[in-house]
């Protein structure tokens, strides 16, 4: 609208304006601040468009080389080595080359026990020899046992999330500790941390039971169940939330509205090197999307949100008032 | 407005049309991958409020980067008005500086020279008349009164179609098609009149 009005003006400029008109124009400027922005614009296209004479008339080289010039001035050297050529490779990780492993490893068959981890930082898609597909996010371990009757994995730390190939007589069993879950065809997840198992469902249905619980709990798609010693909480989860806590599987952390301590912490799972917030910083929440590997550009994104800065010592990365 | 004000605003308007103008498309574009959250038009909006504003130009060596640097500040200024840091958006800040070396790769610059080129066929797409207008108006310099009487119109109807032909020549110039963010796209503007008769 403002830009419709802006253009009138500018095309009425370019005619002439009278004392009257001067007047009404210097009005409607007073009117708003975003309306001097808007008639800069437009009337700066209408300049733009006079350039078209140089082109038609004797030579257009003159402007070509100042903005050649322009471009050169530039001094972009500094800024060099973006951290998202590595992003891309991380997101096309996540679908093609997985894609391609699937087809390749499918057919192979695992040893009857095999033991997949992954270092801090390291996020591994492992097609798993009966047509499963374990997602392992970082410092974690499995212990794989497959059998003709059974398929036993064996969770002794971190998380995985699995998406199971469906064999009704062939029981797929997760255990974390005095935790299991078992499925025969479905996709879940499973977190072990120290206080706490924690179970998503994505698909289907699963069987939650532990030491302390051994009765159990069925755990339908789209329901979280955390096992403590007390026994086990079921609760639903909308489909935002799981995507957002299965986030990792593609490379991501989603905070929504939680600490940026938290999410510091959260964030320093899939990192040797450790970002420490100030106290100052700690209760600020923050909401948002970030990838996992790019430690740098959390911590400096984040320090610019609260009004910090970041200094580095051999130590840790500090975000700092 | 005294002459020299008149001055000073005559030369800004040039310099933007050469050096701000190019740039706002990937400044939009740049908007809205990094932000998603927040108002691109707004942003931009403030923008040129803010250079129009500028006494001088001259000491302005970059003026994409100066562009850019504008634009973020805002959303800076924005984002710190919120309760609640969105740390996505604060990723964008942080990835301006990978954007401006994208867009002065050679490859670009080169582009940069097709501007006028690229002017020239902006007027070519108006509508027959608006083209003929336009044309006229900007090719051979033949002033609105002129051209009102050589093709029978009133200077009324050739104001208009300068005014609607430069709005569309805008938007061809630098809204980004937003192809890339769906879900972003805004409820299509519903076209109307310009109503203002200066």
């Amino acid at each position: 609208m403002i830009d419709d009005i802006a253009s009138q003006w500018a095309a009425a400029i370019d005619r002439g304006l009278d004392n009257d008109e001067q007047a009404r124009l210097d009005a409607w400027l007073a009117q708003d601040r975003r309306h001097q922005g808007a008639l800069l614009r437009a009337r700066a296209a209408m300049s733009v468009l006079d350039r078209c004479r140089v082109l038609a008339g004797t030579d257009g080289a003159g402007d070509a080389a100042q903005q050649n010039r322009a471009g050169n001035d530039d001094d972009a050297a500094p800024f060099a080595g973006a951290p998202l050529g590595r992003r891309r490779m991380l997101a096309l990780g996540g679908s093609g080359i997985a894609a391609a492993l699937v087809a390749a490893l499918s057919f192979s068959l695992w040893p009857r026990a095999t033991t997949l981890g992954t270092d801090t930082g390291e996020i591994r898609r492992m097609p798993l020899a009966d047509g499963s597909l374990a997602v392992i996010n970082s410092g974690s371990e499995l212990r794989l046992s497959f059998t003709e009757q059974r398929r036993d994995v064996a969770l002794t730390r971190g998380e995985a999330w699995f998406q199971v190939a469906k064999m009704p007589d062939r029981p797929f069993t997760v255990t974390a500790g005095p935790v299991n879950v078992q499925a025969v065809g479905t996709a879940f997840s499973v977190r072990r941390g120290t206080l706490a198992t924690e179970v998503i469902v994505t698909e289907g249905t699963v069987k939650v039971w532990s030491d302390r619980a051994p009765e159990g709990e069925f755990v339908t798609a789209g329901h979280h169940a955390r096992i403590t010693d007390a026994g086990v909480t079921v609760a639903a989860l909308d489909g935002e939330a799981a995507d957002r806590q299965l986030a990792w599987r593609d490379g991501r952390i989603v905070f929504d509205d939680v600490p940026l301590s938290e999410a510091a912490a959260e964030f320093n799972g899939y990192h040797v090197e450790q970002i420490v917030v100030d106290p100052a910083f700690a209760d600020r929440r923050v909401i948002g999307s970030f990838h996992t590997d790019d430690i740098n550009g959390f911590a400096a994104a984040s320090a610019a949100m609260v009004g910090g800065r970041v200094v580095r010592d051999d130590k840790a990365i500090r975000i700092i008032p | 407005m005294t002459d020299d004000g008149e001055e000073r605003l005559l030369h800004l308007v040039g310099w933007v049309g050469r050096h701000i103008l190019p740039h706002e498309r990937p400044l939009r574009k740049w908007l809205r991958s990094a932000f998603p959250t927040i108002d691109v038009d707004d942003v931009v909006q403030e923008a040129y409020c803010r250079i129009s504003q500028l006494d001088r130009v001259d000491h302005i060596d970059d003026p994409a980067r100066y562009l850019f640097r504008t634009a973020r500040n805002i959303v800076l200024e924005q984002l710190r008005r919120e309760r609640v840091v969105r740390i996505e958006a604060a990723s964008g800040l942080v990835e301006m500086e990978n954007v401006l070396v994208d867009e002065f790769s050679p490859e670009r610059i080169a582009a940069g020279r097709s501007a006028l080129q690229r002017v020239e066929r902006l007027i070519d797409a108006l509508p027959e008349r608006a083209r003929q207008i336009f044309r006229l108006r900007k090719i051979e310099d033949v002033p609105q009164r002129e051209i009102a009487a050589r093709l029978g119109l009133s200077e009324n109807v050739v104001e208009n179609e300068v005014a609607r032909g430069l709005r569309r020549i805008l938007q061809q110039m630098t809204e980004d098609e937003q192809s890339e963010m769906p879900l972003r796209r805004k409820p299509a503007r519903l076209r109307r009149e310009v109503r203002k008769q200066p």
